[in-house]
């Protein structure tokens, strides 16, 4: 990798990168979109039965998972690039950087599921009411629960205990986030490079606390779905996905400021490159995990492990041969060659379809979940499997699109905001400079 | 014969690598084709210098992956699923989750190799005597120095302009590469021993092979012997630790095994006090005892005297057939049968004892069926003979419909 | 801060638009040629008191290993304590512990290489060598372990005298094509690296058995540039090759404790656990080595402290991993509500093991956590110290999984103390006398740095220079 010479331009400003009302204009309307799709979707499920109920719950879920996964696969890749001195990223960082400024957003949009479980709701987690029968193994559920063992959860799995965790999360992840943009912000005024050293130095340990947080709310809202299931790999697998999806996501965006927009000639090729390498190392990380897991689940044959995997074997889009090839094998393929990782508009497919396979991961995490709801409700044979067969209906769309739009709104108030670009990040030649051989 | 060696190529020699690069687009400018740089270290940018093509080897290297790949599932799959079947703890045949490690391993591993050995290949390498190599100065190429070589063989070549060429490129030194006609063949000793060595490594596997195939009366070599060779006695082995000399111990005299006491001669031997066979059996008789009686007999007594006891059982037949292929038809003697008026009228307490002891060519069943599994037998021998002499108005009414088919 | 090209690593430490320099002191191509054939060429001028005293040492530790394999080979694997109920004794835990130290050498040579990461050449040779007599030491096991070593074929899918084929479905017969291929393809890594850097040796051979040796070993190499482009495809792809390969070895490794239902095995954070504990034995090890050697040799100019700071780092970041690892596995065996995988921790840390449990706690959790301090990464007496213990450390990890696990599982009728004997203890001993005989040949015999790299980036750091108008 060599350097060839480069001239930074010496008129920099925050607003010569700040994307101002154009971006400002989208939020009023993402915003209204967002909140009027949740509200219906509410509406519509809250006011019918049990079942209608349990399938807003885990529409809202599946999307806000989704749109959680990506803001926390920012927040790493921002804390990352700092503890690693990387060079290349310069250009593009700020853009996670106000990514991750959607964690308050993510912490209001948490709320309905918090009231819910302190609710004692029951729809989506079962242990939400620790006076039930399916706690306390009462009936129905007798030998299910025998020995006791959801009461033996319960010191962890209760409402209170759960709130304070999520506060916990957000308290963590809004102060990382902000520390970490703010930071930078000061760096755009002042020029200091003492300030990329501290950004060194405290994202180290910010990193094992993300860990702990991610893997930790990973557990609350998905694993503990079907709770008498437990994977210790489970908070990596989440880390897998959301990362990846993160990265592809970077890729678009990059691509949409960089190609004609205002980071042009500051986001190159180069830049498209090393994000398609990433994005390619997550695509086989992700998929090393998800084998990992279920190989071992697969092989070892222990049924109280296995019930989560055959559920989501009778579902056909729940299989986990279909999404390893969709979320791995087809990815693989067509991120191996250097030439798509370098043309941005391969990288602008893969990059949706990375996406658009992340929610379907989610789905799969998520939906089966309702399914064994809609058991445990009673509801008829062909409720349930219509549901199996295509689990996408109104609820899901309403819920998916709404979380899009408003995740969409939090980052185009960002943008509005703040520079897309850390113009004075001290590497930030190298940045503009490097060169993938 | 000239006493001057030919000239090979011209060979000019750079300090740094910049000067080399800019040399390199003179000469691809220049419209050579037959020539190459020698570096220490791979220059970056010389590719584009000499305008040298993308390699093929990545994709030779994606076939021998897809080959890898393919060989890996195609050997689970015959190994495990196909040839040599077995189950093992409840897994498939074969399924592609298990098969993942090893087609994996093996894809990569293809990969690997091919990557090398293509490698070395698209260089043409080993090649281990390179007329280069002929010139001192050119040692320095894989240390510090920087070098290009133009070919004498390259259409465009002309001594004078060549070197003038180079010259103008900033060359430190120009030098001629001789032809000294060294012999390029392997030194015949280096060859005869490699041919030898492949030979000798073909002789275990012949011999493996060999061993494979034929059959031999000699007894396995043994280097470890392991445990092959037990000190605990075998059957029948005569050993000196007892003065009788028998590995096999028998009942020690006035001593009865536990459950082994049969202390009831009526129901072990079938005879009453005065010696006499019983008349009739020395237990209850219940339907549950003709139904076992009726499971007994088919187990142990039919291949010879057949379901309805008539002596016409698998083995009888069989035999019987055989005799007469072999023109000794008549000379097989067929087994009772039981259901004649004189076993009909022997006593129980003497089929009993036929049962046990055996009778004639009839070997004993003592040893095979329990006292009261014989007596159960019995019992159903009694059944199969009232059949024998049974008529249509033994049969109950309702069920005489059912025989006539 | 031992020598005087440390400034630059303080200096980065303050200046984040400063690279310090990654070969250092005024270097030339022709310098590092020196310095490092030197090490090789030295021997032949001068020899070594010191070499031959360790190499002595060593290979007498390598004749004590044969010995005791010749009796196992005879006697059979009863002299170990390996006992009912723990099958699997100190040779499974050593295996582990080998194919882990091997894991680091291709992280260097290949996901460094791949993440753009220049200094990893100053230390890439030495690593993967590291890797390839690790992985020689860590087949050892496998191989001796069997009982029947004669019949060691029947794992391999060749038509045998019993009409039997392996079981493919079993991941101890993964391993055996993991680890084969995990041998072939470092070794064929190695090997390219050391092409070029043979032909320097044997361009500046001076005897006549010197040449021929190393001519035929770098097969007639020319520096072509032609040549030079094959090359560097071919190893960029062994790179790309080599990543989710040495990811895939020590994965497969933990399958095999990771597929049964033993509790504390049968946990779905084994692989990553595993790859993450392998790269931080691994580096552990390589600084082990490296730290004496670059003193020795004075190649503290190319081996420089950033070198060592940024592998400590590494050692901290994976440590870090596999302390979370054990936390989560923790959690989660009381989160099951299982007895059993409850009882298997509980009996971990407060059991008839718990003296190991807590050597390997601290070692492994506790010490590289001092690597947070700048004072304790710069200074190189106690990184040397703190990567012993983190070996030590990881040995103890592979112990405590193996051997207690194994010794307290379902019935508690079948529950009994693994006791090693002095067979096991020797083996294990000889098993370095194996990796540091083959170590100390290689730094005799080969270059020890790759000096084709080098001289890669050092012109880069000179180009790049230039173009900065003398920056720095």
């Amino acid at each position: 990798m060599s350097q060839h010479s480069v001239t930074i331009p010496t008129d920099l400003s925050a607003d010569k990168f700040t994307l101002g009302s154009t971006a400002g204009r989208l939020v009023g309307g993402l915003t209204i979109t967002g909140v009027l799709a949740l509200v219906v979707a509410a509406a519509l499920g809250l006011g019918g039965d049990i079942v209608s109920a349990s399938r807003f719950w885990h529409a809202y879920l599946a999307g806000y998972m989704f749109i959680a996964s990506i803001a926390l696969g920012a927040m790493i890749f921002v804390l990352l690039q700092n503890v690693t001195s990387a060079g290349w990223s310069v250009t593009v960082r700020r853009i996670a950087e106000l990514i991750t400024q959607t964690f308050p957003l993510l912490g209001l949009l948490a709320i309905p599921l918090v009231t819910a479980v302190m609710l004692g709701q029951t729809e989506m987690f079962y242990w939400a009411d620790t006076n039930s029968d399916f706690v306390k193994g009462g009936e129905g559920f007798e030998g299910y629960h025998a020995y006791g063992l959801m009461m033996g959860k319960t010191g962890y799995l209760n409402p209170t205990f759960f709130l304070i965790r999520m506060v916990i999360y957000f308290f963590a992840w809004i102060l990382i986030s902000r520390w970490a943009l703010n930071t930078s912000l000061e760096q755009d005024r002042t020029g200091d490079p003492k300030l990329t050293n501290r950004l060194k130095k405290l994202s180290a340990p910010a990193i094992p606390v993300m860990a702990l947080t991610l893997t930790f709310f990973a557990f609350d809202l998905l694993m503990s779905l079907e709770p008498a299931w437990f994977s210790t790999i489970f908070g990596v697998y989440y880390f897998a996905g959301g990362f990846g999806a993160f990265m592809a996501l970077l890729g678009i965006l990059s691509y949409k400021f960089g190609e004609e927009g205002i980071l042009k000639g500051f986001v190159r090729d180069e830049h498209y490159h090393d994000i398609g390498k990433l994005t390619f190392a997550f695509v086989m990380f992700w998929g090393y995990i998800a084998f990992s897991q279920y190989i071992l689940i697969w092989y070892a044959n222990i049924p109280e492990e296995t019930e989560w995997y055959l559920e989501r074997a009778h579902m056909p889009w729940a299989r986990v041969e279909l999404l390893f090839i969709v979320k791995f094998v087809l990815p693989f393929l067509g991120l191996m060659s250097r030439h798509m990782k370098r043309v941005p508009g391969r990288l602008i497919i893969f990059g949706s379809w990375m996406l658009f396979v992340h929610l379907w991961d989610i789905f799969f995490l998520v939906m089966p979940s309702h399914v064994t709801t809609m058991k445990m409700a009673n509801a008829s044979e062909e409720l349930i499997h219509s549901f199996e067969v295509f689990p996408v209906g109104i609820q899901e769309l309403l819920c998916v699109v709404g979380m899009i739009a408003l995740f969409a709104a939090g980052i185009a108030r960002q943008f509005s905001k703040h520079s897309l670009l850390a113009f004075r990040d001290p590497r930030m030649t190298e940045s503009l400079s490097f060169h993938n051989p | 014969m000239d006493n001057q060696p030919e000239t090979l190529s011209l060979l000019a020699e750079y300090e740094t690598a910049e000067e080399l690069l800019a040399a390199a687009e003179r000469v691809r400018d220049g419209g050579y084709k037959k020539w190459d740089t020698h570096s220490p270290f791979p220059v970056h940018g010389i590719d584009d210098a000499m305008g040298i093509k993308p390699t093929i080897l990545p994709w030779i290297v994606l076939m021998a992956a897809a080959a890898g790949t393919v060989t890996a599932l195609g050997l689970q799959w015959f190994t495990n699923a196909y040839d040599y079947p077995f189950k093992v703890s409840g897994k498939p045949l074969f399924a592609w989750v298990p098969a993942f490690p090893v087609t994996f391993e093996l894809t990569v591993l293809f990969a690997g190799i091919t990557t090398l050995l293509g490698m070395l290949a698209l260089n043409r390498l080993p090649r281990l005597h390179n007329p280069l190599f002929d010139v001192p100065r050119f040692d320095r190429a894989t240390q510090d120095r920087f070098f290009l070589s133009l070919d004498a063989t390259d259409p465009l070549y002309n001594e004078s302009s060549a070197k003038a060429l180079l010259a103008g490129s900033g060359a430190h030194a120009i030098e001629e590469v001789p032809d000294l006609g060294a012999d390029h063949k392997l030194p015949t000793w280096m060859w005869q021993t490699a041919v030898v060595g492949v030979f000798v490594t073909f002789v275990p596997l012949g011999l493996i092979v060999k061993a494979r195939f034929n059959i031999t009366d000699k007894p396995a070599v043994h280097i470890l012997t392991d445990m092959d060779y037990q000190a605990s006695y075998r059957y029948g082995e005569h050993v000196p630790l007892f003065a009788d000399g028998r590995a096999m111990r028998p009942q020690v005299d006035g001593t009865v095994a536990r459950g082994d006491l049969q202390a009831d001669d009526a129901m072990h031997l079938g005879i009453d006090d005065q010696g006499l066979p019983l008349a009739t059996l020395p237990m209850e008789v219940t339907p549950e005892l003709m139904a076992r009686g009726q499971e007994r007999y088919d187990i142990f007594c039919t291949p010879c005297h057949g379901e309805l006891g008539l002596g016409d059982g698998m083995v009888a037949r069989r035999a019987a057939a055989n005799r007469g292929e072999a023109g000794m038809a008549g000379q097989w003697i067929a087994p009772t049968n039981i259901t004649d008026s004189v076993i009909a009228g022997q006593a129980d307490g003497e089929l009993y004892s036929v049962i046990k002891n055996g009778i004639r060519t009839m070997p004993a069943y003592g040893d095979q069926i329990p006292a009261a599994d014989r007596w159960a037998i019995v019992l159903y021998m009694r059944a199969l003979q009232r059949a024998a002499t049974s008529t249509m108005a033994d049969v109950p009414a309702d069920q005489r419909g059912a025989l006539n088919q | 801060m031992s020598s005087q090209y440390d400034i630059q690593v303080v200096q980065a430490e303050e200046d984040p638009t400063f690279r310090p320099d990654l070969v250092m002191g005024g270097s030339t191509y022709k310098s590092i040629d020196d310095d490092v054939a030197g090490v090789a060429e030295g021997f032949l001028e001068k020899p070594s008191l010191v070499w031959y005293a360790m190499f002595g040492l060593s290979v007498s530790v390598l004749g004590m290993l044969g010995a005791v394999v010749a009796y196992l080979l005879y006697t059979g694997v009863g002299i170990w304590g390996n006992q009912s109920p723990v099958f699997w004794g100190w040779p499974i835990v050593n295996f582990v512990f080998w194919v882990g130290i091997a894991h680091a050498g291709t992280l260097i040579s290949a996901i460094l290489f791949l993440l753009k990461q220049d200094w990893r050449t100053g230390i890439n040779r030495f690593a993967e060598a590291m890797t390839i007599f690790a992985v020689c030491c860590a087949g050892l096991f496998p191989a001796i372990h069997v009982g029947r070593v004669w019949f060691v074929y029947f794992l391999f899918p060749i038509p045998n005298q019993m009409d039997l084929w392996p079981q493919f479905r079993s991941p101890l017969l993964w391993d055996v094509f993991a680890v084969s291929t995990y041998a072939t393809v470092s070794l064929l890594f190695w090997y390219m690296g050391l092409i070029p850097d043979l032909a320097t040796f044997r361009d500046r051979s001076r005897t006549k058995l010197r040449k021929f040796l190393y001519g035929a070993f770098s097969m007639g190499w020319t520096g072509s540039s032609r040549h030079w482009h094959r090359y560097e495809k071919a190893y960029l792809i062994l790179a790309g090759l080599a990543t989710p390969l040495v990811l895939s070895v020590h994965t497969v490794v933990s399958f095999d404790f990771a597929v049964s239902q033993l509790p504390g095995w049968h946990t779905t954070i084994f692989p990553p656990y595993f790859v993450a504990g392998a790269i931080f034995s691994g580096f552990a090890m390589v600084l082990t080595l490296i730290i004496p050697v670059r003193s020795i040799f004075k190649l503290e100019h190319i081996v420089t402290l950033r070198h060592i700071d940024v592998m400590t780092k590494i050692i901290l970041a994976t440590g870090s991993m596999v302390g979370y690892a054990y936390a989560l596995e923790f959690f989660i065996a009381w989160y099951s509500g299982n007895p059993y995988e409850q009882f298997a921790f509980t009996n971990r840390a407060f059991g008839p093991y718990a003296w190991a449990y807590w050597i390997m706690v601290s070692c492994n959790v506790i010490s590289p956590q001092l690597f947070w301090f700048k004072k304790i990464r710069h200074n190189i007496a106690a990184i040397w110290v703190i990567t012993i213990f983190v070996n030590i450390g990881m040995w103890f990890e592979r112990f405590v999984i193996t051997i207690t696990s194994l010794s307290r599982d379902f019935l508690p009728g079948s529950w009994g103390y693994f006791s090693p004997t002095l067979f096991d203890a020797l083996t294990l001993l000889g098993s370095f006398g194996l990796f540091f005989t083959l170590f100390l040949l290689f730094i005799r015999f080969l270059p020890i740095i790759a000096m084709a790299e080098i001289k890669m980036i050092l012109h880069k750091q000179n180009t790049t220079k230039e173009h900065q108008g003398g920056h720095h």
